[in-house]
């Protein structure tokens, strides 16, 4: 029976890890902005981006 | 089958052989030594009392041996320093002859061997020497000057006017013997092995109270008055004094004090003396106890030693060290000397020993009976050698070499087995031959944790190529530095139909300069977004040490879980105002693979088994400090 937990340990292991990729998850998150208004379609000069010049998220591969 | 018979010479009484070509046989009346020449009995002596008799064999015990049923037809009795043995007769059931020997409980069977040279003079033998006969190697253990003390029944030879013989007995790695027997001119070879009580099958014993079993059951100490009880009855050779710890010899009639309590510390036995047993299914009983002692390093640790007896299967022995326990018995087979990474070792019917201490032990203390002559002050050369949870160990005096090997018992166990009232002594630290709680399970670990590590890499594999990469949007602009108002979005794009993340890359046009891009991926319908920037810049150029670039004309982002749903990107670039026009391409792909979660999958799986390992090895390290061969040792 030694071992067993660690199997089923590792079973989870290998579901998580194929869950968070399946599902896109990240360690890190880009900032979120919530509710921005629709005008931002018609006047996209009218947004002000949160890190502009600034760049804080460097998500990529 | 008809047996001879006739009436003995002597006194007229009937006497029946056992078998056939049985020609020597003693008169059970008058104890008359009764040869047949032709068809006369001839009396040719007169058997003197035997001694004591200890050994559950009698006449007419029947056993088996390598398939093959016996009868004990008669017995040769001999004394030497240690006691007395008996070589029992066995008539085989195909008529053939063997001999049992049964010297304080051990017991061997062993055959005439035939050998194709001549056997050496007594006097070219020397303990260690090794001869080989019928393929096997034999070292010579002991040379025994014993003395023809009597016989009886029936014998396939005539033996009944023996002084002093000498035996040369040899042992081999197996558990093989040899036994060299100078009684006769010229010498005789037997050949056989050791062999355990109940692998003989034997029936028809001696009942336990039956016979003149008895010289002195009990008496009173000569020091004290004490009454002192003899269990092991004759095989006791010495005995101390429960009340005054005095040494005497119950074989002495007269009883005489061999040496007085060799200190006035008491020791009181964990285990008390007189308590029975059950070990390995056979009751046992606590006969002798003693502490002994080692010095390291200026050191003086010290262990208890209790002798276990049981009429049949002989002795054995418990030691006791801080809490821990092994079960020890003499063994008979030769261990041969090898050496394991570095440290000595011992092979033992191809079971590895790894040496672990080399001590001159001392008995501080002695306590019950002994079946041999024990003094306090007594010294011996003790080797320990393991293979966690048996230990081999050889003691060595002057005059022999005794293997024995351990198997290590814990408090519990022993508690369980002698029936002893509270809770044993807790066990300190690791004792040499404690079986690691972890033993083989880092093993075991690392077994699942590669059978895990390939299903995780099978499982990215396939992920990697099932992985949607769906292209959502791609569009290509043209960024003119200095406009007005560089920001825009994109046409909306549908990111679906599952959750997901999403990859934005751009790819420039840009050489020798940079571009950076505030980016935006709006939900058209919620207006929740993710803000984020990339930077591209790419140089290159020639210098003296040839082309070199820096940096890269494309860049991505990968942004996290993304709900299905109406996005767009609000996009705006910016680089020096001087720079010509930058081209770049947009592309928004949704569910693209990552190796980041398989790779700490992948540490995640690591830590039980390190873990484990690493508590293994510090057991270990723990058990090796103690050792003449551990790492601080060896560096001395």
């Amino acid at each position: 029976m030694r071992g067993l937990g660690y199997l089923i340990f590792g079973l989870l292991t290998l579901g998580s890890a194929g869950f968070a990729d399946y599902r896109g998850w990240s360690l890190v998150r880009p900032a979120e902005v919530h509710n921005l208004p629709r005008s931002i379609r018609d006047n996209p000069g009218s947004y002000r981006a949160l890190y502009r010049g600034s760049p804080h998220y460097f998500g990529g591969k | 089958m008809t047996r001879p018979a006739g009436t003995c010479p002597n006194c007229g009484a009937p006497v029946e052989f056992q078998w056939s070509s049985a020609v020597q046989t003693v008169c059970s009346h008058c104890r008359s030594v009764l040869v047949r020449r032709d068809l006369d009995l001839t009396k040719v002596g007169v058997v003197a009392d035997l001694p004591p008799e200890v050994s559950p064999i009698q006449i007419g015990t029947t056993g088996r041996f390598a398939d093959a049923a016996f009868t004990v037809t008669g017995r040769i009795v001999y004394e030497y320093d240690a006691g007395t043995w008996n070589e029992w007769h066995l008539l085989f059931a195909d008529g053939s002859s063997g001999w049992l020997s049964d010297a304080q409980l051990d017991y061997a069977i062993s055959r005439p061997l035939k050998s194709s040279e001549p056997l050496p003079d007594s006097a070219a033998f020397t303990t260690g020497q090794r001869y080989e006969w019928a393929g096997t190697s034999f070292a010579v253990t002991t040379l025994t000057r014993a003395h023809y003390r009597g016989v009886e029944g029936d014998l396939p030879f005539e033996y009944w006017d023996k002084t002093e013989v000498l035996f040369v007995d040899l042992a081999s790695e197996d558990e093989q013997l040899a036994t060299v027997d100078y009684s006769e001119a010229p010498p005789l070879l037997f050949a056989g092995r050791f062999v355990e009580f109940d692998a003989l099958a034997l029936k028809n014993l001696r009942p336990a109270q039956a016979g003149p079993d008895v010289k002195a059951a009990g008496f009173n100490c000569r020091n004290c008055a004490a009454a002192i009880e003899l269990r092991a009855l004759a095989l006791t050779k010495t005995v101390a004094c429960s009340s005054c710890g005095a040494i005497q010899d119950p074989n002495d009639p007269n009883i005489v004090i061999l040496q007085q309590a060799a200190t006035a510390q008491r020791i009181t036995p964990t285990i008390p003396l007189g308590t029975r047993g059950t070990l390995d299914g056979h009751d046992t009983e606590v006969i002798g106890f003693q502490r002994r002692t080692i010095e390291v390093d200026d050191e003086t640790y010290g262990w208890n030693e209790y002798l276990l007896f049981h009429r049949e299967q002989g002795f054995r022995y418990l030691s006791e060290y801080e809490g821990h326990w092994t079960d020890i018995k003499v063994v008979h087979g030769l261990p041969r000397q090898a050496s394991a990474g570095g440290k000595p070792a011992a092979l033992y019917q191809d079971q590895q020993f790894v040496g672990f201490q080399t001590a001159v032990a001392t008995t501080a203390y002695v306590l019950g009976e002994f079946p041999w002559r024990v003094r306090a002050g007594d010294v011996a050369t003790v080797s320990d050698y393991i293979d966690p949870p048996l230990m081999l160990s050889a003691e060595r005096t002057a005059e022999e070499t005794t293997w024995s090997l351990g198997r290590y018992a814990t408090g519990a166990e022993i508690w369980a087995a002698f029936k002893l009232q509270g809770n044993p002594p807790p066990a300190v630290g690791v004792y040499a031959n404690q079986p690691s709680p972890y033993a083989g399970r880092a093993a075991r670990y690392w077994a699942i944790f590669a059978v895990l590590a390939i299903l995780l890499l099978l499982e990215g594999a396939v992920r990697m190529t099932s992985a949607a990469r769906q292209p959502v949007f791609s569009a290509t602009y043209t960024y003119q530095p200095g406009a007005l108002e560089s920001s825009f979005v994109t046409p909306i794009f549908e990111i679906g139909p599952r959750a997901s993340n999403v990859e934005v890359s751009i790819t420039t046009n840009a050489r020798n300069n940079w571009i950076y891009f505030g980016l935006a991926l709006i939900n058209a319908d919620t207006g929740d977004a993710y803000d984020f920037g990339r930077e591209v810049s790419y140089y290159s150029g020639t210098d003296s040490d040839g082309n070199w670039t820096e940096g890269s004309d494309r860049d991505d982002a990968v942004l996290p879980t993304t709900m299905p749903g109406r996005y767009y990107l609000r996009v705006e670039p910016e680089t020096e105002k001087t720079s010509p026009p930058v081209a770049y391409t947009i592309t928004v792909r949704r569910d693209v693979p990552s190796p980041l979660f398989y790779l700490i999958g992948l540490v995640v799986l690591l830590v039980p088994p390190v873990f484990v390992w690493m508590r293994e090895k510090g057991f270990e390290r723990l058990r090796w400090n103690e050792s003449d061969w551990s790492d601080s040792a060896t560096d001395d």
